[in-house]
């Protein structure tokens, strides 16, 4: 597999999930819900980065992934939390979903980001 | 707006927002099925039992097997793509050779000593390096809580390091001890390897007290090698377990979770950048001292 694939490797297992919960009889809410706040948090890390990216100076550059990595975090657990909120199950389904997510996305980051071309 | 003014404002819708879902959600009660102290439980996965030993293949020995293998075949990997005008990761890689030769074992013990020594303070380094990451990555290896999809129980997800597991760290250190207490007989002899505990100029009768204060130290290095790696490691885990959501759910306050989840995130940023080199750092650099000590006839 390209590297580069691998990077989006959280996606796809995004996309598998999907005919599991069906098959599995797993609340589709929760799916949806996990889905939703990792799409959202990954949209959000990709435009901060592009700012970051823009910027010379360090002291704003460290202040905007630090911030996007706290709201990233807020996003994908708030989704989890709005989920459960309306069913505990499909709070919980998604919950374990945004983890699996987590593992693949950070495991790949790992491995992918020395190959990774400085940022100019 | 000034910089101030934003702070104070951040700061009150934060406070504004955990009040909220306070007043919201509310809470409901503690929380007496959860058990924080499974995470760290250790569950025989498959029984072994040698002479009354207990050598049962179970999470901590997951996490080393997976730290070895992580360990030796990224090196491998490594080693046979080495090439004339270095890429990205090979230039990463002889930084990190740099950092274990040049500043860990070159500085710290005499060149020879360091030449024969380095591999192993090398390979030290990196395990424990590796280790320590692969602490950070949510696995399926809790097996006290399951998730049952299709009629299959998975284990739940957890964080977990061989090194949170103060086995792993003691056998580590047992073993620098024993090599650089060996190192140091094979040097100077027994009798020397032992004068040279004594710090340069002690001698007549203050030596007997000092001899003994030392020999007391030279056991207080097990101690403190070891558990220095063990305790960061677990309080790390712990914090990120608590603050990321364990606090919420024991105390059963969902707001609790809003205020947590930000030092959580910011832990888990300050472990993965920096506790996790910087413990497989002074591991490494502590032993080459000790070597290097021993090699050079003490003080």
């Amino acid at each position: 597999m390209p590297l580069s694939a691998l990077r989006y490797l959280d996606f796809a297992v995004l996309l598998l999930a999907l005919p599991i919960f069906i098959a599995a009889g797993l609340p589709l809410l929760g799916w949806g819900g996990a889905a939703f706040g990792w799409t959202l948090q990954r949209a959000v890390q990709y435009f901060i980065e592009k700012r970051a990216r823009e910027s010379d100076d360090p002291r704003v550059v460290a202040g905007l992934l630090t911030a996007s990595m706290i709201a990233r975090g807020w996003i994908v657990a708030g989704s989890i939390f709005v989920v459960g909120l309306s069913e505990r199950e499909a709070g919980l389904a998604a919950a374990i979903l945004s983890i699996t997510l987590f593992t693949f996305y950070f495991t790949s980051q790992m491995i992918t980001r020395p190959f990774e071309e400085p940022k100019r | 707006m000034t910089r101030k003014q934003k702070i104070l404002l951040g700061a009150f819708v934060y406070l504004a927002v955990a009040v909220a879902l306070y007043v919201i959600v509310g809470s409901d009660g503690k929380n007496e099925e959860f058990k924080p102290q499974n995470e760290f439980k250790l569950e025989p996965w498959v029984d072994i039992h040698i002479a009354g030993i207990d050598m049962s293949i179970n999470k901590a020995v997951l996490y080393v097997f997976l730290a070895c293998a992580i360990t030796t075949g990224t090196m491998i990997w490594i080693a046979r793509r080495m090439q004339d005008r270095p890429n990205r990761v090979q230039t990463l890689i002889e930084g990190a050779y740099d950092l274990t030769y040049t500043q860990i074992a070159r500085g710290n013990m005499p060149s020879a000593t360091a030449a024969k020594y380095f591999p192993f303070v090398a390979t030290l380094f990196f395990f424990i390096w590796f280790s320590n990451m692969l602490g950070y990555i949510p696995l399926p290896t809790n097996t006290h809580e399951t998730i049952d999809i299709f009629g299959i129980a998975f284990p739940a997800f957890a964080l977990y390091a061989a090194t949170a597991n103060l086995s792993v760290p003691l056998v580590l250190t047992l073993v620098v001890w024993g090599g650089y207490q060996m190192e140091g007989v094979r040097r100077h002899g027994l009798i020397g390897h032992l004068k040279g505990w004594l710090p340069a100029g002690v001698s007549g009768a203050a030596a007997v007290p000092i001899f003994f204060i030392e020999v007391i130290s030279q056991f207080m290095r097990i101690i403190s090698l070891s558990v220095r790696l063990f305790a960061n490691i677990l309080a790390g885990h712990l914090l990120i377990l608590f603050m990321g959501g364990g606090l919420a759910v024991l105390l059963g306050l969902a707001a609790l979770g809003w205020i947590t989840l930000p030092i959580a995130i910011a832990f888990f940023m300050l472990e993965v950048g920096l506790i996790a080199t910087l413990q497989a750092f002074i591991f490494a650099t502590l032993t080459s001292i000790y070597f290097g000590e021993a090699s050079a006839g003490g003080h």
